[in-house]
């Protein structure tokens, strides 16, 4: 092949690399020597707090930004992710790899950045919904037989979660619901996985997605993925992002993992602690039972070589004997007390003098006849003297009779429904029933007409 | 007790339960007899649980029906540790 054939035209320009990117760089700078440009600060990072390094963007677009150490020094307050600002300076080129940024000389600030601010909100609001509530958080089994992963299935995420599972369980069961963690469109599939997992019964659900700016993680803070892992009846972990990065999806969740590392630790039982736990208890369940078993033989044992097992009978003669010498104690003492009695019995009896007793019982009856005496004329006098004076109230008891006054002439009035006698006009009311009894009948009349009058007063 | 209708975590609780009422010195010889009984049976079934399971890894996806299926993938190249 003849080079030559592809030589340029004689007197076109040919630049190197270094002097085009020269000669745009020169280009921009004069046109966007001194500006101003506002948007939302995101991947901040500052090394060494020499030089300034952030993205500005704002909902379509963005633009790099460096600020160098002379000028950062003069910043009254501190840049960090989400906030909304007005960046002064120049656009420049990275002559090494043509990119064009802004090297910047201020910022201001504008107010906070509206990502952040609208994460702020939402989880304000869902807060106090009640949604974070730890008391409503569904528990993780510890030995899912099914575990469900929405990730993204070309990510490095899945393969991180499933060396840590190997390594944990070995023989465990992952169903991958591939899904995007990025990008607008991002939140509504992830609802759709969670609904797919559902609908399909894993025993738990992880949301997982690597590390990325506040932006790349905008889907997690979407609302109504929020609501629908709230209302997702399978237990999930979200493992989004870094370990300082906290997400709607993080509060809402069941439970939140630092990293999707992390959720696949926290999905799973460690397989050699538990089988190490349960066979520990297993060894102690035979320990105990064995010693109690053997201490339990040790007291049969020592029960067997007591006396009464081994020589039964001999105890038996003892008991014998034991029972003879409290015999013949008893039989003793008996005979001593009845011969103790009767010498008391011949003592008191020779003390006694029949002559004497025999004439002071017949002197004690005379008196005693003569007192009986006495007392009977005394007693009956009492009794007539009381009847005559109880004559005397019996009569004026009779006075008072009442069937004596009926027969005078007066009647009695009795409340018919409470049967009981009327004794004043305040008793009464029109149309009472009443009964008025006469010597030799009653009769039941009402009451037409009440008159507070007293006939007998004038 | 159905032992075999307890979840892990049910069987686990249980398992540490017997141990601790073992642990009593008070038990009784025959209740003792029939906790070690159960403890046996329990630690055998965590056992059994442990590794009822098969190592799978399978995709869930929709197919034109519109039906949810599984199918196993390959995404384990370096998981070579164990």
């Amino acid at each position: 092949m003849n080079p030559t054939e592809f030589d340029l035209p004689i007197g076109t320009k040919i630049y190197k690399v270094s002097d085009l990117n020269f000669e745009i760089r020169n280009e921009i700078e004069g046109v966007f020597s001194n500006i101003w440009v506002e948007g939302e600060i995101s991947n901040f990072a500052y090394p060494n707090k020499k030089h300034m390094y952030f993205s500005l963007v704002d909902e379509f677009s963005m633009i790099k930004v460096a600020m160098f150490e002379n000028n950062c020094k003069d910043l009254p307050f501190s840049i960090e992710n989400g906030i909304h600002v007005y960046v002064n300076g120049y656009v420049s080129i990275y002559d090494k790899r043509s990119e064009y940024q802004i090297i910047a000389y201020n910022i201001i600030p504008v107010k906070k950045g509206s990502l952040l601010l609208a994460f702020e909100q939402l989880k304000k609001k869902l807060q106090e919904l009640g949604m974070f509530d730890e008391s409503i958080k569904k528990n993780i089994p510890i030995l899912p037989s099914k575990i469900g992963v929405i990730t993204s299935k070309n990510g490095a995420v899945i393969k991180d979660i499933i060396k840590i599972l190997n390594k944990r369980y070995g023989n465990y069961h992952l169903i991958l619901r591939n899904s995007l963690v990025q990008g607008n469109d991002a939140p509504k599939e992830i609802i759709k996985a969670i609904d797919d997992l559902e609908e399909y019964k894993v025993d738990v659900i992880i949301i997982a997605r690597g590390g990325g700016s506040f932006e790349d993680l905008a889907p997690f803070n979407d609302e109504e993925l929020a609501m629908r892992i709230f209302k997702c009846k399978i237990p999930i972990i979200s493992g989004v992002g870094h370990q300082t990065d906290f997400t709607i999806c993080d509060f809402v969740a069941d439970k939140r993992a630092a990293t999707p590392t992390h959720a696949a630790e926290i999905v799973i039982l460690n397989k050699e602690e538990a089988l190490f736990k349960i066979n520990k208890n297993k060894e102690k369940i035979f320990n105990i039972i064995s010693s109690k078993i053997n201490m339990h033989k040790k007291e049969i044992k020592s029960l067997i070589s007591r006396k009464i097992f081994k020589y039964p009978k001999s105890l038996l003669n003892l008991m014998w004997q034991q029972y003879d010498n409290l015999n013949e104690d008893f039989k003793n003492s008996y005979i001593n007390l009845i011969k103790l009695k009767r010498n008391n019995f011949q003592l008191i009896k020779s003390k006694i003098n029949l002559k004497s007793i025999l004439e002071k019982i017949k002197r004690n009856k005379i008196i005693l006849n003569n007192n009986f005496l006495f007392l009977k004329n005394n007693y009956n006098a009492y009794i007539i003297f009381k009847k005559n004076i109880l004559n005397v109230i019996l009569e004026k008891i009779d006075s008072f009779n009442p069937i004596n006054i009926l027969k005078k002439g007066y009647s009695i009035v009795k409340n018919k429904k409470l049967n009981k006698t009327i004794r004043s006009i305040k008793e009464v009311d029109i149309n009472d029933e009443v009964l008025i009894l006469f010597i030799d009948g009653f009769a039941e009349s009402k009451i037409i007409a009440k008159n507070l009058k007293n006939m007998f007063l004038k | 007790m159905d032992i075999d209708k307890l979840t892990f975590e049910e069987a686990i609780a249980k398992l540490e339960e017997v141990v601790k009422n073992l642990e009593d010195e008070n038990i009784t010889l025959d209740n003792a007899m029939e906790k070690f009984e159960l403890g046996v049976k329990l630690s055998e079934y965590c056992l059994k649980k442990l590794n009822e399971a098969e190592k799978k890894i399978e995709e869930l996806t929709r197919n034109e029906k519109g039906q949810l299926e599984v199918n196993e993938i390959n995404l384990s190249e370096d998981n070579n540790d164990i």
